[in-house]
């Protein structure tokens, strides 16, 4: 089975962590749980320890994770699956007016 | 708590001064609910925004100037000549609490002088001056050389540029050259009474009822903000223009006047692109540890500035809502906006209904003055700020706002506005929640009546669906009534991201010597919100009104993660009727005598 290609954006400081704006990545089929850990062991451990909260295993409170647009609480959280064309846009807390 | 307000009569040139009791203070606070009590007691019904007659109200908060974190902020309140409802806008900057350290909790400016002049109060006393020499000035020449003039470089001053003088329906009160009491024309306002500014100095302090109990409660609101990852962290390091990416890859960015949710290009005038490209520095205002106003510099050609800004809502309003990605254009345009005193909420809206209406043939070419008025040319932005503060070719067009050139093109269903007041950066078509704010906003579209955007993007204080309209209307009431309470103590709406009812009320009591609870903070602050709906009804505004424009109702959204999608107001709106106690947008006899307002 051809392996999905996802698109993924980080945003703010999550830039200079992982050392990218933009990257195309094959992935074996995944949920956006194993991505994270994807991405921490090619670009950042800091990445996984950032995101996910050790007690709950969930994401942490104001980061955020969209699939196509779609906030992932919306969809399966972290066990969301992903497939091929798929784009994920990964954002700190932020706030504004 | 008493409070003490300076009365100004401008025709008379005479000035006196009353004090607030308790009784009325403990019951709208200050800022925003004071003011607006003031102003409905007082004010005709349909009196013109612009005559003599209408009052300008510049009111503090209790906690304005106090330890208490973010309170360095005042409100004016007025009426619209933009939509001829209820102008109220919030300010920060520094010069609040120096009027309270003056000796004055709040101004109440009436009549019109015959000649340009400026108020002058100090230490109690106060001086009309002669300000004809700043008379078509900006506001950063007019700073500079009252603060010369007065031989004192530490006068803090509210001022209006040229298009405050020129009546430009959207004219802003600058003060600290870039924090703007921004919307609803207060500017305009203030220039149909030939007032140019307000310089205000003082040695005084602001009263405090138990000083330990502040320290107390203020160490507890500082720990909170810190740790908080917004307040303590995402706002202060990278401003609100943040937003710019998270909103687009929602498909909720208004593009080209709101015709699509996607700017392909947002990401060179983001947050990101700002910090690593044009950051200088951050800027607090008075009192706030956030510091969340971005310091900025360009040095080379053609857009050199040396400045703030630009903010979330002005690299929307004047980048993808105009179709342009020159962060250069944008932030020299939001720097004039600054200095001639100009709502660019207001003025990108408009220039973006103005480039429709160019599109469809609609815009005579011999008033451009050789400006094509293209999506996605930066050149207008810039120059059309101009034209616009001094009404000059189109610019006394775009003076009148969009709801009103689009009717005088014969188009307007192209203005992009609720009440006559242009909307804010989020298409609601895709956050459903935020449309019904935007559409129940007392003084029109306006995105922090209710950010609704905090639970449906953010996710602050508890994350809820965007594209749902179940539940909306007890969530924008909530946020309306607790915005309505900030606005009126004097102190920060983003302190909200951090700080709940509760820990506002444990930070004003000390200071008035009050025994709030959460409840009465949610209270008085509905209070406030169903006065200004009964103001707006008295000018005859009512449900008709509760409306957005129609491309948000029946055009759906054409790409896109929220392609499809329109804003079902109609399911919502009659929510929140049901759950503010009101009928057709009125508040009920029965809501009215509950609230304490019969």
């Amino acid at each position: 089975m051809r392996m999905p290609r996802v698109k993924i954006c980080v945003f703010a400081d999550l830039r200079d962590l992982l050392g990218f704006s933009v990257v195309d990545l094959d992935t074996q089929p995944e949920s956006v749980r194993e991505l994270i850990d994807t991405l921490s062991r090619r670009y950042n451990r800091r990445f996984r320890r950032l995101l996910i909260d050790r007690k709950t295993g969930d994401l942490k409170r104001f980061y955020k994770i969209l699939v196509n647009g779609r906030d992932i609480d919306f969809l399966d959280r972290l066990d969301t699956r992903l497939k091929d064309g798929d784009e994920l846009s990964f954002f700190s807390p932020a706030g504004g007016g | 708590m008493k409070l003490n307000i300076l009365r100004v009569n401008l025709t008379r040139k005479t000035s006196k001064k009353q004090t607030i009791d308790d009784a009325t203070v403990v019951k709208f606070i200050g800022g925003r609910g004071l003011g607006l009590k003031i102003l409905y007691d007082e004010l005709k019904p349909r009196t013109d925004p612009l005559s003599p007659d209408n009052k300008l109200i510049f009111m503090t908060g209790p906690t304005t100037g106090t330890a208490v974190p973010t309170g360095g902020r005042f409100h004016v309140v007025t009426k619209s000549p933009q939509t001829g409802g209820i102008a109220d806008s919030n300010c920060g900057g520094d010069w609040g609490p120096e009027l309270r350290f003056a000796g004055y909790d709040g101004i109440v400016v009436e009549g019109a002088s015959k000649e340009p002049v400026y108020l002058w109060i100090h230490d109690g006393k106060v001086e009309f001056k002669d300000a004809s020499k700043y008379w078509g000035k900006g506001v950063w020449d007019t700073e500079d050389g009252i603060r010369a003039e007065l031989k004192d470089p530490e006068i803090k001053l509210a001022s209006i540029g040229p298009a405050g003088e020129n009546l430009v329906m959207y004219a802003a009160i600058i003060n600290k050259k870039h924090r703007a009491a921004g919307r609803c024309g207060v500017g305009a306002v203030m220039g149909s009474k030939k007032l140019k500014s307000i310089a205000v100095r003082g040695k005084g302090k602001t009263p405090v009822a138990d000083p330990e109990k502040l320290r107390e409660a203020v160490r507890e609101a500082q720990k909170i903000m810190k740790a908080n990852s917004v307040t303590g962290e995402g706002l202060p390091t990278h401003g609100t223009a943040i937003l710019v990416n998270v909103l687009n890859k929602h498909g909720a960015y208004p593009t080209r006047n709101f015709q699509t949710g996607v700017f392909p290009t947002a990401d060179k005038t983001s947050g990101e692109t700002i910090t690593k490209t044009i950051l200088t520095g951050k800027m607090p205002c008075w009192g706030c540890p956030i510091a969340c106003g971005r310091v900025t510099k360009i040095t080379t050609p053609p857009y050199q500035v040396d400045g703030e800004g630009p903010e979330y809502e002005t690299t929307w309003s004047l980048g993808a809502m105009c179709g342009i990605d020159d962060l250069g254009a944008i932030t020299k345009a939001h720097n004039i906006c600054d200095d001639m005193g100009i709502d660019p909420i207001s003025y990108g809206s408009t220039v973006a209904c103005a480039m429709e209406l160019y599109e469809k043939g609609r815009i005579p070419k011999e008033k451009l003055y050789g400006v094509e008025l293209k999506f996605g040319n930066p050149q207008t932005i810039v120059e059309l700020a101009w034209m616009t503060a001094y009404r000059l070719g189109i610019g006394d067009d775009l003076a009148l706002g969009s709801k009103r050139l689009a009717e005088k093109y014969g188009a307007p269903d192209l203005a992009m506005h609720s009440k006559g007041l242009e909307l804010p950066a989020y298409d609601p078509r895709g956050v459903q929640g935020h449309g019904l704010g935007y559409a129940t906003s007392n003084r029109g579209g306006c995105h922090l009546r209710a950010y609704m955007i905090a639970p449906e993007i953010l996710g602050i204080p508890e994350k809820i669906d965007p594209l749902k309209t179940e539940g909306k209307a007890k969530w924008v009431k909530t946020f309306q009534d607790l915005f309505a309470f900030v606005d009126s103590m004097g102190a920060c709406k983003f302190a909200t991201f951090a700080l709940g009812a509760e820990h506002f009320a444990k930070l004003i009591n000390p200071v008035a010597g009050w025994k709030l609870t959460a409840d009465d903070v949610m209270k008085t602050g509905d209070r406030i919100y169903t006065l200004e709906r009964m103001f707006i009804n008295r000018e005859g505004f009512g449900r008709k009104d509760d409306t957005l424009p129609k491309r948000l109702l029946k055009e759906p959204m054409p790409e896109g993660p929220i392609k499809g999608r329109v804003v079902e107001l109609d399911k919502m709106l009659d929510d929140y009727y049901k759950v503010r106690g009101w009928t057709d947008g009125k508040p009920t006899p029965k809501t009215v005598k509950e609230l304490g307002l019969a």
